[in-house]
């Protein structure tokens, strides 16, 4: 019979650990309660004992890779030859791109299994063993139904980044008060201006992405109140307008913290660097995707984050006068311990400024 | 110290050191068996455990009848277990199930069941001494002729509420056994490195009460003393002061690996665990045969098997529960 050890949550404050050492190798036997491996936590070096007797049959960490809590680290069986099959919901090696959710089978036994043709088919197709797959056809046959059951019961590991991204947006709301301000602003004059602009230097080609993100960042210097940071209870003033690009990759968000655009000209613009090391105003853009408005979650570490909608025509009225203009919605979405509404609402002013004078 | 015989008590029958040989193993074994449900991640939660103290807690709940009290720490699960509580009951505690001997609620630092002798275990060191001592002070006044056992780190020495405690108790003649488990670390701070005196029970002649110091791995030395400390309190002569010199075998809790001991200091109290004494003991003087001791440790083996059984089957507390058992 074969048992599989799992790494205990140690009850440290991260759910990882470090596999350091295995005591016991592949072929040796372990007792209950002898030290199996070494981890290394984010606080200690501490022996791990077994809480099952047998041979040490499959590492599934190796040495110097991270393991999470409750996830398998090695399989034992009772006797030291018998067969065993190691199954992909183990531990992978934290560098390691998730893989198929199939398992993958070490040694088993050539046992007849009993299946259907298709059911055959199907298994070598999904990559599937089909012995392990229980069967619901007469005598225990397996069906094509059993396979396709069995595959989607194997669940989709997920991907690192997401989980990631899972814990920066429940931490971030969970500690940021948010509040949000929102304000339609006029593009008409940024729309003709670019226009032009790019047909006069076609090698710098400039987005609205681009206007949003130079001019953000130039009404940050004009209200400091945003270019706030709150650290546990301290207030620091930035002066750099540095901001952090959020650019959508698929399957979590990617970071962009750009040095001060507002320092660099629209040429030199597109090559500001991007170590900024503390960005505070996060800028969002999903208007690409239509959207006519969204608030955004404040990253961590930020004070505010635009959010960008849009640039879409709407008739507006102009001193009694319906014309049709260029409009986009923007949203600000703030941290209250550090800004106030008549603070977000200036920025927004100060936003619709630097892109009037543009 | 290099004793590892027993000292052979003369009040004790031969099936009483049956019952509590097998008390002992069930304590060390329940230990065992919670710390390889931890390890499977089927218990969740840090966990105090207390392998090595077992002759402290048999040997002191052994010599209290129905009635008495004893309080408790962090590290509860042996007192639970010596004082009689239900295996099921206390397992069930620890899967947080409304089965448990508090309902689930309390979990392993809360273990007790006031009736069944044993007020649910106070975490903060040196919490249950103010206790012991009021509840010593209930049985006075309703002379009802009952003790308290205290059982007490040697970290709570240097606790306020351990000057207090003792010394209320002194000057009331109150019917409580001090039990100080002197395992030599409070969490990892050596005893010898926070206090000059060599011996804790010598500070009982601060509050004129008697003070020993007895072998906390021999549990009929452990018995004795607590036989004689009982019946004074029991008379009305007041509180005693017990040292019992033990050792644990684990970290202060699963996080601790316990790298502040040196290898050598473990390897020796390893030769006098008090289970491989008394066993040991007890085939010498032929109280027990092997055979019979793997008998007995086969069904402890089950007893544990049916506590987890019970435990994982029964049902958790619900959000209403919340509301029982609050008095204020």
């Amino acid at each position: 019979m074969q048992r599989t050890i799992i790494l205990p949550d140690l009850g440290q404050t991260t759910s990882e650990a470090k596999i350091l050492e295995w005591l016991k190798k592949p072929g040796e036997y372990v007792e209950r309660g002898e030290p199996l491996l070494v981890v290394e936590t984010d606080k200690v070096n501490m022996d791990i004992e077994a809480y099952e007797r047998g041979f040490v049959r499959e590492l599934l960490v190796a040495e110097g890779e991270m393991a999470t809590a409750m996830s398998s680290i090695a399989v034992l069986t009772d006797t030291a030859d018998e067969p065993f099959s190691v199954l992909a919901e183990a531990a992978k090696p934290a560098a390691a791109e998730p893989v198929a959710s199939a398992p993958v089978v070490a040694e088993k036994p050539k046992g007849q299994v009993l299946a259907v043709p298709g059911a055959r088919l199907r298994a070598r197709e999904l990559k599937l063993d089909l012995s392990l797959v229980q069967g619901t056809g007469a005598g225990g046959l397996v069906t094509r139904a059993d396979v396709d059951r069995f595959a989607a019961k194997q669940e989709a590991p997920v991907p690192r980044a997401l989980a990631a991204m899972a814990a920066t947006v429940v931490a971030s709301k969970r500690e940021i008060p948010h509040f949000y301000a929102v304000r339609d602003v006029s593009m008409s004059h940024a729309a003709a201006w670019r226009t032009q602009w790019n047909e006069a230097t076609p090698e710098t080609h400039l987005t609205f992405n681009d206007i949003f993100v130079r001019c953000a960042s130039m009404a940050l210097a004009d209200v400091p109140r945003l270019n706030i940071a709150f650290d546990n209870g301290a207030y620091r003033q930035h002066t750099e307008g540095d901001i952090l690009m959020v650019v959508a990759r698929d399957p979590a968000l990617l970071l962009v913290p750009l040095s001060d655009p507002s320092q660099f000209s629209w040429e030199e613009f597109r090559n500001a660097p991007r170590e900024a090391p503390a960005p505070l105003l996060a800028v969002s853009n999903l208007g690409m995707y239509g959207l006519r408005e969204f608030s955004a979650i404040i990253p961590p570490g930020c004070t505010s984050a635009l959010a960008i909608g849009a640039v879409r025509e709407e008739a507006v009225v102009r001193q009694s006068q319906i014309v049709i203009e260029k409009i986009c919605t923007l949203t600000l979405s703030a941290d209250h311990r550090v800004v106030d509404g008549v603070s977000a609402a200036r920025f927004l002013e100060r936003v619709q400024f630097h892109i009037d004078n543009l | 110290m290099t004793n590892t015989e027993i000292a052979k008590s003369a009040q004790i029958s031969d099936s009483q050191r049956v019952a509590m040989l097998r008390q002992m193993l069930l304590c060390r074994m329940f230990e065992d068996r919670v710390f390889y449900l931890f390890l499977q991640g089927r218990m969740p939660g840090t966990i105090h455990q207390a392998q090595g103290q077992e002759a402290c807690a048999v040997g002191v709940c052994s010599a209290l009848l129905k009635g008495d009290m004893i309080t408790s720490t962090h590290r509860p699960h042996e007192h639970a277990v010596a004082r009689g509580l239900s295996v099921r009951s206390l397992m069930a505690e620890l899967f947080a199930r409304t089965t448990g001997c508090c309902g689930g609620k309390g979990g392993s630092m809360h273990l007790g069941d006031a009736e069944q002798g044993m007020l649910p275990a106070v975490a903060i060191v040196g919490g249950g001494i103010l206790l012991a001592a009021g509840y010593a002070l209930a049985f006075k006044q309703r002379k009802t002729g009952n003790v308290v056992g205290c059982f007490f780190g040697d970290g709570a020495t240097n606790i306020g509420s351990f000057h207090e405690g003792l010394n209320v108790a002194a000057i009331w003649d109150l019917p409580v056994v001090f039990v100080c488990e002197n395992n030599l670390y409070g969490a990892s701070t050596s005893i010898a490195s926070v206090t000059r005196v060599p011996r804790l029970s010598e500070r009982a002649v601060a509050y004129g009460i008697p003070g020993y110091t007895v072998d906390g791995n021999d549990v009929e030395a452990v018995y004795d003393a607590m036989m004689a400390a009982a019946k004074l309190a029991r008379d009305g002569k007041g509180p005693t002061l017990l040292e019992l010199e033990t050792y644990r075998f684990c970290g202060h809790s699963r996080s601790d690996p316990g790298h502040y001991r040196p290898k050598e200091e473990v390897e020796f109290w390893k030769t006098r665990d008090p289970l491989v004494r008394y066993e040991a003991f007890c085939l010498e003087e032929k109280i027990l045969t092997a055979e019979q001791i793997a008998a007995i440790k086969q069904s402890v083996e089950d007893e544990l098997d049916d506590a987890v059984s019970f435990a994982e089957a029964s049902p958790h507390p619900t959000p209403e529960d919340c509301l029982e058992d609050v008095y204020a």
